[in-house]
């Protein structure tokens, strides 16, 4: 099948006269303005300095690779003397490569580096002088912490490289780059500690990359779908990270981490359900607080899906289980509300998830202004209409604020919040029962790379049960050496 | 990707045997206490005589027995294994999802009729059968932890209420000549006869996970016993679903009532039970058509179909089926002996070859 029009370009050889070079790569490039073509002569010869203005460093390619091109002195100098002479006794960047496909030129042209052709010579020399604006390390966004690093990823890829290297200066930390889909050439990195995970998996990974088929890549949620398991879960079992920290604490286990260009959103895989309860702060803590904060989040994981479904189903079909005084007062309550408690909790759960997404997309100067409407609006003048009842605005104010604990499962605990408030109301004890069942059925079913998803709870693993069940003190922590590969009932690799 | 992992632990398999008792607690009545343990005693008893044969056969093969019938008899004894165990699963399946609708139908969903229950039971039932055995034993962590969870409630609260005098040694009656016909024996002969198609994902530490839960089971289910009738008194006999009743009563003063823990208990555990049972018939069938993907989809769906048409015709077939026992003779006993004798035959042909 012949290659569409603008991928014919990859394979075209560079020719050897730099006119005609320069005319392919205009005919390539089209009569695009931030292309920057400036002829020049070294030692006689005539060469022409190439790249994209606002991807290099005008300071480093004027300093670094023009002027000691136009200082250079060589005698009797023809090309490929002054290529030769080019690659070996002169070092203009530290990242330096030759080229001879147009394809890989454009490439690297792309990705911030400036390319010099020679008139005579069939090969270009490209010298990284990236000078693109990139946003400096912050802390991140949606990973708080208090006693940790407050360094996260940024959108460069090779930024993102060193800040873990910089925590991990160990040979056997390997990083592997190369481009993926088919227009945007996104770089990615896969990261891993050699004598950790497997090669076989490293290597699963790298070929599930390389053989998307996807047009571009502009963030970790492309990817992701391609390197989460096969079976169909609600339950992920890739997580995200900003956070160098965590990323490095990921590796160190034997996992295998993705770095994206154009996102500070790490992908690591493979994970566990368990992982979505541990935070960074739990090895900074003290063991007895952290274990405390860790069953404070279990609570909040059963309270922000269940909570409001049990109070439905309570409510509406066995007022029998709650105690009468406690039963008098919602009665009272519920009396003024018009609607059915069921539909009570969907409306307030719809106008949340409205509030919500309005605050995300709103500008950070206008988004306090939606709370405070929001809450007048929900909290206030719908109970004093009589729209809805205080009992039940209080325990969707309990749910929501415990998911609140939990925001990487923040998806997964909106929906089954609906579903067993539907489940309740329709159906009672018995729904929730029966609702609580299939979420215990996916959790357990879900499985990447060998790794059962519900591990190191079932199958049981006494041994990892020491970071989940507990905090251990990092003398005992610190030293187990523990992999995801010896968790029992792991089937990674080779 | 396709799920690697097979890994089926023994204490995972403890655990489900359990799971069968414990729905066998939830609905049943007992009429007496001494009759009731002298039950319980008995079908342990019978259950791990049973049992020996698998035990035996899967120590020394790995696999499941229509596994290693197949390897050493060829595959159309094995499709005839096969076919006895998927037609004793999914009547059991069937019957476990009908008692259990029928107990949550009269207690905690009313004006519902059972049926009803039967298929929202059985939808969920389909689910959990479909993503196969090694996700329905996976689910007993969660059943284990729901169990100590909801031990731990009734006796922090309800401890006061049973007064150590009410629990007296009560005198065994005489094994009754039909142990079979009710009781405890089918929902454990179920239990272990699953055994037989789950090893196929077991390692050698788990085939003692089928002694390990038939020792659970006798000790839980004489102790609940005790404690129903201690807890009811007289009144015990006159409950269709004493244990129910008897948490309920137990926990009266309790601000909040904390039977939906049980009932809760009681729908995972039925529903593991149940799904266990159509998992391994969906294995089971896989060995008849090793092409079918997603056997259990359809054991589980012929499970509750089964079980539907018999609560709303009110015919017993599928409790005579559990309730025989013929069925679990057959398949703990016979095909697990015809599997040894196959191995047996084979290895001394395989002798007489290389001599």
């Amino acid at each position: 099948m012949e290659k569409p029009a603008a991928f014919r370009h990859e394979e075209l050889p560079l020719k050897a006269a730099l006119k005609e070079n320069i005319e392919d790569l205009k005919t390539i490039l089209g009569e695009t303005s931030d292309l920057l073509i400036d002829p020049i002569t070294v030692c006689g010869v005539s060469c022409a300095l190439i790249c994209f203005e606002g991807m290099t460093s005008g300071f480093d390619v004027f300093r670094t690779v023009a002027v000691p091109l136009m200082e250079l002195d060589i005698e009797n100098a023809d090309s490929a003397a002054l290529f030769r002479h080019i690659r070996s006794s002169m070092i203009l960047s530290v990242d330096t490569g030759e080229e001879q496909r147009w394809g890989n030129i454009i490439r690297r042209l792309m990705s911030g580096f400036a390319v010099i052709l020679i008139d005579g010579i069939s090969t270009a020399i490209a010298f990284g002088v990236q000078g693109y604006a990139v946003r400096g390390i912050e802390e991140p966004s949606s990973e708080g912490n208090i006693m940790g690093s407050h360094e996260g990823f940024v959108e460069t890829v090779r930024t993102n490289m060193s800040l873990i290297r910089r925590r991990m200066k160990t040979p056997l930390l390997r990083f592997s780059l190369f481009p993926i889909s088919k227009r945007s050439r996104t770089d990615v990195i896969v990261c891993y500690m050699a004598d950790r995970v497997p090669r076989s998996l490293v290597d699963d990974v790298i070929k599930r990359l390389k053989g998307l088929k996807l047009e571009t890549i502009l963030g970790s949620g492309y990817i992701a779908p391609f390197l989460d398991g096969g079976r169909a879960s609600v339950f992920s079992g890739i997580s995200t990270t900003e956070r160098p920290d965590v990323m490095c604490a990921k590796l160190l286990e034997g996992r295998v981490g993705v770095l994206i260009d154009g996102t500070p959103f790490a992908i690591v895989l493979p994970c566990l359900f368990a992982e979505n309860f541990q935070t960074l702060d739990d090895y900074n803590f003290r063991p007895f607080y952290a274990v405390f904060l860790r069953y404070i989040r279990y609570i909040a994981f059963f309270l922000g899906v269940f909570f409001p479904g049990i109070y439905v189903a309570a409510a509406l079909f066995h007022p029998g289980m709650i105690s009468a005084p406690l039963m008098m007062n919602l009665a009272r309550a519920e009396e003024k509300a018009p609607l059915n408690l069921m539909w009570e909790a969907v409306i307030i759960f719809i106008f949340y998830e409205i509030i919500r997404e309005a605050g995300i997309r709103l500008p950070k100067s206008v988004g306090g202004a939606v709370s405070i409407v929001g809450g007048l609006i929900i909290g206030d003048a719908a109970v004093s209409a009589g729209v809805i009842s205080e009992p039940m605005l209080l325990v969707s104010a309990i749910s929501v604020t415990a998911s609140f604990v939990l925001p990487s499962l923040n998806q997964q605990i909106t929906v089954f919040r609906l579903a067993a408030v539907l489940a309740g109301g329709a159906c009672g004890l018995f729904g929730i029962s029966l609702l609580g069942a299939f979420i215990l059925a996916n959790i357990c079913a879900a499985e990447n790379y060998g790794l059962p998803y519900m591990s190191p709870l079932s199958p049981f693993s006494p041994n990892a049960m020491g970071d989940v069940a507990v905090r251990l003190g990092f003398k005992k922590l610190g030293t187990r050496g523990f992999t995801i590969e010896k968790l029992t009932g792991a089937d990674i690799g080779d | 990707m396709k799920n690697k992992s097979r890994y089926i632990s023994a204490g995972q398999t403890a655990v489900m045997i359990s799971a069968f008792a414990l729905t066998f607690l939830t609905t049943a009545a007992f009429d007496d206490c001494g009759a009731a343990l002298s039950d319980a005693l008995s079908a342990v008893l019978l259950t791990a005589l049973l049992a020996v044969p698998v035990a035996a056969v899967t120590s020394r093969y790995k696999g499941s027995i229509t596994d290693i019938i197949g390897k050493f008899a060829g595959r159309s004894s094995a499709v005839i294994a096969a076919v006895l165990y998927i037609l004793y699963f999914i009547p059991c399946a069937a019957h476990l999802i009908r008692v259990h609708s029928i107990f949550a139908a009269e207690r905690y969903f009313d004006g519902v009729r059972p049926y009803v229950c039967i298929i929202l039971t059985g939808l969920v039932c389909i689910y959990i059968s479909g993503t196969g055995v090694e996700t329905v034993c996976r689910m007993s962590t969660m059943l284990l932890g729901l169990t100590v969870l909801t031990l731990g409630a009734f006796a922090l609260f309800s401890a006061d209420d049973i007064s150590m005098p009410q629990i007296t040694p009560y005198p065994l009656k005489p094994i009754p000549a039909d142990i079979s016909s009710a009781g405890l024996f089918p929902f454990l002969a179920a239990a272990v006869t699953s055994m037989c198609i789950v090893s196929g994902g077991a390692e050698e530490r788990t085939r003692k996970g089928i002694y390990t839960g038939i020792a659970a089971v006798l000790a839980g289910v004489c102790a609940v016993i005790l404690l129903i009738f201690a807890v009811l008194g007289d009144f015990a006999p006159l409950s269709s679903f004493p244990l129910s009743d008897a948490v309920i009563y137990a926990s009266r003063d309790m601000p909040f009532r904390p039977d939906g823990l049980l009932f809760t208990l009681s729908v995972l555990s039925s529903l593991c039970a149940a799904s266990l049972l159509c998992a391994c018939a969906g294995k089971a069938l896989g060995t008849i058509f090793p092409r079918l993907k997603g056997a259990g989809v359809y054991t589980s769906a012929a499970a509750v179909i089964f079980s539907a048409v018999c609560e709303v015709t009110h015919i017993s077939a599928a409790e005579e089926i559990f309730s025989s026992i013929i069925y679990p003779v057959v398949l703990l006993g016979l095909v697990p002996l015809a599997a040894v004798g196959a191995a047996a035959f084979a290895g001394r042909k395989k002798a007489v070859k290389v001599q």
